[in-house]
């Protein structure tokens, strides 16, 4: 009987690891066939660029992603879905905003799938996490929204290319106007978290380099459901104007509490570029009217091919573009130009053109700065308007050519 | 010991097997889940043989990640990195399981989800040393004494072999009088407490073990990923650990593992093909419910029970004493 | 001195929100001893129907009210075909409402889509009242209300009504309530659908001041077992004062401690689980 016993258990983990082989190997089979060798001419020699996705399409950051397919579908649909001269495929892949998950895909684009070139991802610490990987696989990045500051400075890299704006750019364009035009004291608030810092000591820096004093630095956390308390203080402090950095659903909450606690129409508030986008402003709706704010695009911008893009957009997907859906079609801009002038989609030929690349954009003309890998762009100061029920970010004037420092001013 | 020398020989057959037919992005995968099976496995030991649901239990992967990340810098030696990282994380479970080990049930499952929350916030709010919620790229690199390991097939051997001790030193404490001892405690808590057992005592060893365990998991993931960030110890990753168990099958050394790699699997694959995988991922979980085997092991039993009874039948044995031996199993 | 009280106001408004939100759960874990972790997804639920239908131009009321039909409609179905096949089976509950709510959040993305969204304080409550120098929007008041109102109806329930007296003999000993041939699935059907019908309503009056977005159903989750956790598992009066204690200490640990902001609430659960390992009000657990 012992015997048997024995036998009985090992025909059950015999069976177990059947299981367990035919899952793993399934799971890998069903992604390509295996073909060892990873180099990168082998891949697009039929003529066809493929191009992986690595975005938040769950959790806070799925509206962003949303935005920057949209706009990347757009572009490819007005050239016949092709960029560069090449027939594209597309693979989305979920990084569920965590650098873990984008690292397991990040393998799978690039040894299963063999993508030729990467757009992606929503945040900076994926961003951080992929740096490494493309730089040591050799693959061109397109960073098509992560903005932190370190990308363009002690983490550069020949392989990353930022096509959206930096924190430094979105905190610090509005801060000279701001001192000069509304206001010399300013309590500034942003979520907890470095995309907040970062914003915030840009505006500082600039705010009080033009005569300006930040008399308080509020962080809630990310998040933030009630802005009660921090409203309290600083408008208790009596500023001249409050300058505010809040994405997603935590800027919707905080406009709208401005306006409830009785803060709209007695303090100036100023913001981001976040404030003067159609993903806060239609929700918050009259609550964001009077804010003001540097963008670096709007629908209302008055240019031909933001004319083009907005009619364009409209009809295919039934609403009106943001800043991620423009971020989205400049990534495929870029790449269709890029590929254009290196004649093929090999990375060294590719990063070779695109230090320094410009092209129209609907924001306006952009140009990749070599020297940081971040696109100099012109800014516009907004104020939000109400118009038929809607905002309007209203221009008042432009800042042209907004580049960010060769190194970080900070350290 | 038979038994599981059994176990452990067809285990290292299953792992020299496998580079056969993998691709370069399967034996990536595959490292990635002999990983998260060990630390499945830690999960599972608290939950099925001390009955101690955890959702903080990232919380020590964290430890163990960021010891090999942070310390990693100014030390080289792998084996005394990862001997750091098992004891900080072994510490820091004995230190607070002796104040959790004190709540029961749901109320241990939320302090240490609060207990997970705090390393969060910590590996987020101590920017200096771990680069906040930004992450840091790690440094060191695993070296066991024959030359760096970097290739894919060179991690995936070494995984496959950590996955192995992880097994067998589990084996080895669930078959051992403490771990007899522990079980006991979770069917009946009164009564090994009057039989003179000091129950605190086993569950805070088992909780010990499994915490230092998941640091473990989490040194070994810090030099396969390269990267570490505060998401290592959120609740969610907890939670889906979590998953990984229940799904596996509780009260089972190997389900967990199993829950693993079907679950990491599933996560990556699903969500390849269609952006609604979310609701598929939801789906299978409320059909494994439904299912009611209690995990994909118990599952894997009873198909194997049908084939092997019928095979019985064949010889004439009584159905039922084999029935039997396997409750007592 | 008026900031103080403009706090103390804040954090009891805020509190009496957080009791909204959990008071669902509480009163499902407390009766049927299922840990609905679906709970956070039947909050957005709720907020989504009343955008819905208030974009279709009805009534903030109306549309609160259908809301509130709809999520308990959900729950009778739920009940029905999937909870009552785990009662007792604690990690089946795990996994199964684990499972509903990333459907039915899935399912909600994909109805109204990923963009972010917010309701409209109803227009007899957006105005802002001024006490002294501070402003207080009425609508938190508003909130303040219904939350002491919840309290009353869930005393009144408990303590003066025919089921309340079930309910309670049914959470003491369920084999005796089933003895005195009452149909305990019945009475678990309709308390599963009460709680997902607060679910709704929380959502509905939750939804202008915290708005929709894709992944607020695991951060009201979250705060909600947290909630329940420190009152102490199965009572509704333990979750109310918890949710005002809770409301208070993070308003004003955000003013007096801004770096600890994203632990407060894990700090205070911690700290009362370490004094008290059966939470504030709970049973003392063999």
């Amino acid at each position: 009987m012992a015997k048997k016993k024995r036998f009985l258990k090992m025909k059950i983990a015999t069976l177990i690891m059947i299981a367990v082989m035919l899952v793993i190997t399934g799971c890998s089979q069903s992604s390509g066939t295996s073909v060892k060798d990873g180099s990168n001419e082998s891949k697009s020699s039929s003529g066809t660029l493929k191009i992986g996705f690595i975005l938040s399409q769950t959790g806070t950051f799925a509206p962003l992603s949303e935005g920057i397919i949209n706009g990347f579908k757009l572009y490819l649909e007005k050239h016949d879905g092709m960029l560069g001269g090449k027939k594209v495929e597309i693979k989305v892949e979920d990084d569920e905003a965590n650098p873990q998950v984008a690292l397991r895909k990040y393998r799978q684009l690039i040894h299963s799938e063999k993508v030729d070139i990467l757009v992606g991802p929503i945040s900076s610490s994926v961003v951080y996490a992929l740096r490494d990987e493309v730089e040591k696989d050799k693959i061109v990045l397109i960073d098509a929204n992560a903005a932190g500051d370190d990308l363009s400075w002690s983490k550069k890299s020949d392989y990353v290319y930022r096509i959206s704006f930096s924190n430094w750019q979105n905190g610090s364009s509005a801060a000279k106007y701001l001192a000069n035009n509304v206001g010399k004291t300013a309590v500034v608030l942003a979520p907890d978290y470095p995309a907040g810092k970062e914003v915030l000591r840009a505006f500082k820096d600039a705010f009080e380099a033009a005569g300006g004093k930040v008399v308080k630095e509020l962080y809630p956390k990310l998040n933030t459901n009630d802005f009660a308390p921090y409203l309290q203080q600083a408008s208790a402090e009596n500023p001249d104007l409050i300058y505010a950095f809040f994405t997603g659903s935590d800027g919707i909450r905080f406009v709208t509490q401005y306006k409830e606690f009785g803060l709209k129409g007695q303090i100036p508030l100023a913001g981001t570029l976040e404030f003067g986008d159609e993903l806060i402003t239609q929700p918050a709706g009259e609550a964001a009217e009077g804010i003001i704010t540097g963008i670096n695009y709007s629908p209302y911008l008055d240019n031909e091919l933001n004319k083009q893009f907005v009619q364009a957009y409209e009809e295919k997907y039934g609403k009106l573009p943001n800043i991620f859906s423009v971020q989205g079609y400049d990534s495929a801009a870029i790449i269709d130009k890029a590929v254009t002038e290196a004649g093929s989609a090999n990375s060294e030929d590719l990063i070779k053109v695109l230090k320094g690349i410009s092209f129209d954009s609907p924001r306006g003309p952009i140009t990749i700065d070599p020297a940081t890998n971040n696109p100099i762009q012109n800014f516009y100061i907004a104020k939000n308007k109400l118009k038929d029920g809607g905002i309007v970010p209203e221009v008042i004037e432009t800042v042209e050519n907004v580049t960010m420092p060769e190194t970080s001013p900070f350290e | 010991m038979k038994k599981i020398f059994i176990y452990t020989v067809l285990l290292i057959l299953l792992v020299l097997a496998m580079p056969l037919v993998l691709s370069d992005f399967g034996i990536n995968l595959a490292t990635e889940i002999y990983i998260m099976s060990i630390f499945a496995m830690s999960l599972g030991l608290i939950m099925g043989y001390a009955g101690m649901v955890s959702l903080g239990h990232a919380g020590f992967f964290g430890i163990g990640a960021y010891t090999v990340a942070v310390i990693g810098q100014y030390v080289s030696n792998s084996y005394l990195l990862l001997l750091i990282s098992v004891v900080i994380s072994g510490l820091t479970a004995l230190i607070t399981g002796v104040v959790f080990i004190r709540t029961s049930k749901f109320y241990f499952l939320m302090i240490t989800l609060a207990f997970g929350q705090l390393l969060y916030v910590l590996f987020w709010q101590l920017k200096p040393w771990t680069g906040g919620a930004d992450g840091m790229s790690v440094s060191a690199i695993l070296n066991l004494g024959f030359g760096e390991i970097l290739s894919p097939n060179a991690f995936y051997y070494v995984m496959g072999v950590a996955f192995i001790i992880a097994y067998i030193l589990l084996r080895l404490f669930v078959e051992s009088p403490a771990g007899k001892i522990t079980k006991g405690i979770m069917e009946n808590e009164a009564r090994m407490s009057a039989l003179g057992y000091n129950v605190r005592v086993y569950k805070l060893l088992a909780y010990t073990l499994s915490g230092a365990l998941a640091g473990f998991a989490g040194s070994l993931y810090s030099y396969f990923n390269v990267f570490v960030s505060p998401d290592l110890s959120s609740w969610t990753f907890s939670g889906q650990v979590m998953v990984m168990v229940i799904i596996g099958g509780v009260g089972t050394l190997f389900g967990p593992a199993i829950g693993a790699s079907v679950f990491i699997c599933l996560q990556n694959f699903i969500s390849t093909y269609t952006e609604r995988w979310p609701m598929i991922m939801g789906a299978i979980l409320v059909i494994l419910v439904l299912i009611g085997k209690g995990g994909i092991i118990h599952w894997l039993r009873y198909f194997k029970d049908i084939i092997f009874l019928r095979k019985q039948t064949d010889e004439g044995a009584p159905q039922n004493q084999v029935k039997k031996e396997e409750v007592v199993n | 001195m008026s900031i103080f009280l403009a706090q103390l106001l804040t954090g009891l408004a805020y509190g009496m929100l957080y009791f909204m939100i959990a008071a669902g759960l509480t009163i499902i874990l407390g009766v049927m001893n299922v840990v609905n972790l679906a709970h956070g997804t039947l909050f957005m639920l709720g907020a989504y129907i009343v955008f819905t239908f208030i974009s279709d131009e009805l009534n903030f009321w109306i549309a609160l009210l259908i809301s509130v039909l709809l999520t308990a409609v959900l729950g009778i179905i739920l009940e029905k075909l999937l909870i009552k096949h785990v009662y007792g089976k604690e990690l089946e509950q795990v996994l199964l409402t684990f499972g509903l709510s990333f459907i039915i959040a899935d399912v909600v993305k994909w109805i109204w889509g990923t963009e972010m969204q917010t309701l409209p304080v109803p227009a007899l409550l957006d105005a802002s009242l001024s006490i002294g120098e501070m402003v207080f929007p009425l609508y938190r008041l508003f909130v303040v209300f219904i939350g002491c109102l919840l309290a009353l109806l869930l005393w009144y329930l408990e303590s003066k009504t025919r089921i309340g007296a079930i309910i309670r003999a049914g959470v003491d000993d369920r084999a005796m309530v089933g003895a005195l041939g009452i149909n305990v699935g019945l009475v678990f059907t309709g308390v599963f659908a009460f709680g997902a019908a607060l679910a709704g309503l929380s959502g509905a009056l939750g939804g202008p001041l915290i708005g929709m977005y894709t992944g607020m159903d695991n951060e009201i989750l979250v705060t909600s077992l947290i909630v329940v956790v420190i009152g102490g598992l199965g009572s509704w009066k333990g979750s109310f004062i918890s949710a005002i204690l809770v409301g208070v200490i993070e308003t004003f640990g955000k003013v007096w401690f801004p770096s600890l902001s994203m632990l407060i609430v894990f700090l205070i659960m911690m700290v009362v689980l370490i004094i008290r390992p059966q939470g504030l009000f709970g049973r003392e657990v063999a």
